[in-house]
């Protein structure tokens, strides 16, 4: 992995954009009902009765946004950890875009992407695991 | 398809209504210049978080920020969707086209291959779709009433 320290600057970089992205998603789910919209829900779901690899994913924002952590870990735990990870984002922005923080630029290796990616999917795999669980058979846990 | 929005829940035809209303367009026009620096930005940082997960992010985010800016251009067709039959097609084929075109910019100012490039690219859409099922809902809830109309 390779780390670049940059001088201490303001200028908008990947983190800030992030930052944004965090941002206008936990506001939506503090101030829109987005769950309650009639079209809202999943197709899969309604149709099968399986969830989908999404499932959850509204519902753990809407609480991580009402500060429900242990609520929206309920709903979706990769969502959640997600959602947290974008707060983290919005704290080091603000800390960079006020305090000129300097935020250091990561370049992984080709093997270290290729273990990132591996495990990204095993996390999505094991979180779709649980949210079936959890929706098609809540007496196994 | 509009021949049978009978099928449609209340519900959804009452937001139906309020949208296509003159107030409802106007707002959503306000909406939309305000929202797209704030959406391009938002892409942006997706496009390029694929893009380190799929170790293709050598030029760093300003790159990828420059690939999705270029591939925007054919967007302006975008415009022409409220031109009945024809507009809609247009518009799909302009995003379409938008698409490939931010593959090959993600590909040249990335300095990497096509497929890696596509699989960053492609990844967002796919995110959305699982993210965003609801507008998977209201898109396969019209299919079945377009279906339905023709039955």
């Amino acid at each position: 992995m390779t780390t670049t320290w940059p001088r201490p600057n303001r200028t908008v970089g990947f983190i800030d954009a992030l930052a944004l992205t965090g941002l206008t998603g936990l506001l939506i789910a503090r101030f829109v009902p987005v769950a309650r919209l009639p079209f809202w829900g999943c197709v899969l779901r309604q149709h099968t009765g399986w969830p989908c690899p999404g499932c959850g994913l509204t519902r753990a924002a809407e609480r991580v946004a009402h500060f429900n952590i242990a609520g929206a870990w309920e709903a979706n735990p990769l969502g959640t950890v997600a959602a947290l990870s974008f707060v983290v984002t919005i704290v080091l922005s603000l800390l960079h875009l006020l305090f000129k923080m300097p935020l250091p630029t990561l370049a992984p290796s080709r093997r270290e992407a290729l273990v990132l990616r591996v495990t990204l999917a095993a996390l999505v795999v094991m979180n779709y695991g649980y949210v079936i669980l959890k929706t098609r058979f809540p007496a196994l846990l | 398809m509009v021949g049978s929005r009978g099928n449609l829940p209340p519900q959804a035809l009452e937001y139906g209504e309020i949208f296509m209303s003159g107030r409802g367009q106007i707002g959503y026009t306000i909406l939309r210049i305000l929202a797209w620096p704030i959406g391009f930005l938002i892409i942006a940082a997706l496009v390029h978080l694929f893009c380190i997960l799929f170790g293709c992010a050598t030029n760093g985010f300003g790159a990828t920020l420059r690939a999705l800016g270029y591939a925007q251009a054919p967007m302006i067709v975008t415009m022409l969707s409220i031109v009945p039959r024809v507009g809609p097609l247009l518009a799909f084929a302009a995003s379409a086209y938008s698409l490939v075109l931010l593959v090959w910019g993600v590909m040249r100012l990335q300095e990497t291959n096509g497929g890696k490039a596509a699989a960053a690219v492609l990844a967002t859409p796919v995110l959305f779709c699982c993210c965003c099922c609801g507008t998977l809902a209201l898109a396969g809830s019209a299919l079945k009433s377009m279906f339905n109309a023709g039955n």
